[in-house]
């Protein structure tokens, strides 16, 4: 690695506000989603409020696959360079992933329970996007108890590329196979939001920008506490080290 | 309750959730910051 300890412990001990502006800044933006979600936006003919779950279950939706593509990425990165910054990178993306997918299917549930009067069904759509969620929880379970040293990272790495595969194959679920969750209506063939009123458009896509404002904020926020954890570990050992260089001919004189 | 206020409380559980995670992982790294400006 070209940089030195000394460099890394100086970049971690740097404090950043600007993580604290994005988070305010995401906040804010996830109070006019609000707002807009509730206030602004029709109510829709079929569904009543009930439709209105959308606005937090597509944006959470769209970050968990956001998460996912980045730890596709540094997956790939990471396996082709061996470099730690991809593997904490790809690792700080699985949590980030894993929380926002947890939150699509369970607001996808309650909006389930009013609509086709269940909270789940092995629908094609539900069971694929459980396959995600499930493939990113292995793989973080993989880096829980996968031990020290590379072979764990590799593994979640192998996972990391084999679950984004699962993605598109979500997005077609309901156009291959007979599915009872709704056809999309953002990115479509007919065009970018064109089965949607305007006002609903624009209420989503307020949201869908506050939930990934907040991704970009819990990312670099989550990858710097990794960094200064990993710099902290290494100085211990540092200095565990050179107690052991400094007390070890003491002991060989003791012993003799 | 009314369909809408039980949505804006649903919303409102969602968001706060969100923001007090992020606003505590944010507080554990500052806490891991310091840590290591104190042992360095």
């Amino acid at each position: 690695m070209a940089t030195t300890l000394t460099e890394r412990r100086s970049e971690a001990a740097r404090g950043a506000d600007w993580r604290e502006i994005l988070i305010w800044a995401g906040t804010a933006l996830g109070v006019a989603g609000m707002y807009m979600a509730i206030l602004y936006a029709p109510e829709e003919a079929t569904m009543s409020h009930a439709q209105r779950i959308f606005y937090v279950h597509v944006p959470s939706a769209w970050v968990g696959f956001l998460a996912f593509a980045v730890v596709f990425a540094a997956s790939v990165g990471f396996l082709w360079t061996r470099r730690r910054s991809f593997d904490l990178a790809a690792h700080t993306s699985t949590e980030i992933g894993v929380v926002f997918t947890t939150l699509a299917i369970a607001s996808g549930a309650v909006w389930g329970k009013s609509a086709w009067g269940t909270w789940w069904t092995w629908d094609p759509r539900l069971t694929t996007t459980f396959m995600l969620w499930f493939i990113y929880v292995v793989s973080l379970m993989v880096r829980a108890y996968g031990g020290p040293g590379g072979q764990s990272a590799r593994f979640a790495a192998v996972l990391g590329i084999v679950g984004f595969l699962d993605i598109p194959l979500i997005h077609l679920s309901v156009v291959w196979w007979r599915s009872m969750h709704p056809l999309p209506v953002v990115v479509s063939s007919e065009g970018f939001g064109s089965g949607l009123p305007p006002e609903m458009l624009y209420a989503l896509l307020v949201n869908v920008a506050a939930f990934t404002l907040l991704y970009v904020a819990l990312f670099s926020i989550r990858r710097a506490q990794m960094g200064a954890q990993d710099v902290l570990a290494a100085q211990r050992e540092d200095d565990r080290r050179s107690t052991v260089r400094r007390g070890f001919p003491r002991t060989q004189e003791g012993s003799r | 309750m009314n369909p809408l206020t039980a949505m804006f409380v649903g919303f409102a559980i969602i968001w706060g959730g969100l923001f007090i995670y992020v606003l505590r992982l944010h507080r554990l790294g500052r806490a891991i910051e310091q840590q290591l400006r104190k042992e360095h």
